[in-house]
């Protein structure tokens, strides 16, 4: 009975196409493998997000008078709401946390290099999708820390000449931040960023599938003896491992350390002392702290957000910059990647602090 | 060098039977959490307080106004934070059994890798 049934969906599926082709894909065997797992990681927790977002969905109202109430009320009187709120949260920073750790590795071990550009540029967007999913999340509580922070966060594309006042006014929906922004921002976060985000996945996976995943330069110098092991089964195993230790981690966190609601917004109210961001927007934010308001007759912030646009345009472009990997100039280029490192955990405790 | 145990399992496929416990159990408690949260809320004088102001007598809508600077989540009474601990201990002990199993797994897969067992199902 189950083995007719199996060859009845074999007929019409042709699954063995896909176990076949699984069973043929190896991943390379050396000292870096252990960075593999975080691309798995990445879409454990986006499916976590995926989950518990449509869940939160069912009670969260995008309304200026209802959205604090319906998260409050979703964290007293949903029954474990406020855990899978928690979750949301915890698993909506481990995903950037995996994304950032995703995209530094490949930076480090150079797996960009031809002809994997295109995977790059797409976990560069991958990265830009999933700050932009934080930034849009931030707002929806509705209280006085989140809409405070979107205030600052919305108004510092303002900075860019000619088309910056035209993006603020587009993210907010006016000229300041409403209950306009929160259906916008609403819409962003569970439509257009989902959608834009599947689809950048897709390419990513499907790139990944079509090149393989890199193998280090001593290896491809010849220098190094090439160690494979088939992604089915046996890495597929060691992901299971890891898949499950994670996921054990998020869901301790979020019992243990839920996430608080502030009170509800007042669009009337002064800023409150002490607004920043999320975690993964302070070293930007301490960064343009630090220019001054002018800088000879430029603004100074004008001058910051062009540097951190500059900085992001060529993390973009890194594969056609880092054309030499193995010369001084991609010895350089890994050593421009510590201090980036080095430079976000520097400005991002300096936030913290004061 | 494969334990008593493990080889005992590896014999009997006992392997197999606790993955098919664990991993449904998994699910299940993860599907439980999914549809306890799905489910109507607590009771209906709690759904009360959630009313808009325009909805309720005078007297209460101004009750309604104090809101509480922060609401800092968590279990509600003593059998919820005991039923809470007891799901992340039983999720950790169900992990642990997995990743036990997993590692056999493992072992086992890259012995049969060692033999060369995949290179002839591949022809």
């Amino acid at each position: 009975m189950g083995r007719s049934l199996s060859a009845w969906f074999e007929d019409r599926l042709g699954f063995s196409a896909v176990m076949g082709f699984l069973r043929k894909k190896t991943v390379p065997l050396n000292k870096h493998t252990i960075w593999s797992y975080t691309g798995s990681a990445i879409l454990l927790f986006f499916g976590i997000q995926v989950v518990t977002g449509i869940m939160l969905a069912f009670y969260y109202r995008p309304t200026l008078e209802e959205a604090n109430k319906s998260v409050a009320r979703i964290m007293t009187d949903v029954p474990l709401g406020w855990i899978i709120r928690s979750v949301h949260f915890w698993s909506a920073s481990a995903m950037i946390v995996t994304v950032f750790i995703h995209l530094f590795s490949s930076w480090m071990i150079k797996s960009y290099r031809k002809p994997r550009e295109l995977t790059w540029m797409t976990g560069v967007l991958l990265l830009v999708a999933s700050l932009f999913f934080g930034f849009t999340g931030y707002l929806l509580p509705w209280d006085d820390l989140s809409l405070s922070a979107t205030k600052v966060g919305t108004d510092i594309p303002r900075s860019i000449p000619i088309v910056g006042e035209w993006v603020t006014k587009f993210l907010r929906g006016g000229d300041d931040v409403t209950g306009d922004t929160l259906s916008r921002f609403f819409s962003f976060h569970i439509c257009i960023l989902p959608l834009f985000l599947l689809l950048l996945l897709a390419i990513h996976i499907y790139l990944i599938q079509k090149q393989g995943i890199s193998i280090p330069l001593g290896v491809e110098a010849g220098k190094e003896k090439l160690k494979e092991l088939p992604f089915w089964p046996n890495f597929v195993y060691r992901e299971i491992i890891v898949w499950l230790v994670l996921f054990g981690v998020l869901i301790t966190a979020a019992v243990f350390l839920p996430p608080s609601l502030g009170k509800v917004a007042d669009l009337m109210a002064p800023a409150p002392k002490g607004i920043k961001p999320e975690w993964y927007f302070l070293f930007l934010f301490q960064t343009l702290k630090l220019f001054p308001g002018k800088i000879f007759f430029i603004n100074g912030d004008t001058i910051a957000v062009f540097l951190i646009v500059a900085a992001v345009v060529l993390f973009f472009f890194l594969p056609f910059l880092d054309n030499k990997p193995d010369k001084m100039k991609g010895k350089v280029i890994t050593w421009l990647a510590w201090a980036a490192i080095a430079y976000a955990v520097a400005m991002s405790i300096w936030s913290l602090l004061t | 060098m494969k334990s008593r145990l493990a080889r005992r399992w590896s014999r009997t496929g006992m392997k197999k039977k606790i993955v098919f416990i664990f991993m449904p159990a998994l699910i299940m408690g993860v599907f439980t959490a999914f549809a306890a949260s799905i489910q109507q809320p607590l009771s209906e004088e709690k759904d009360k307080s959630v009313q808009t102001p325009a909805q309720q007598p005078p007297a209460k809508a101004a009750e309604v106004q104090v809101q509480p600077d922060k609401i800092v989540p968590g279990p509600k009474n003593i059998k919820e934070r005991t039923a809470i601990y007891v799901f992340v201990g039983w999720l950790w002990a169900a992990i642990v059994v997995l990743i036990y199993i997993t590692r056999l797994e493992i072992k086992e897969a890259d012995r049969l890798l060692e033999l060369k067992f995949y290179r002839n199902e591949k022809k």
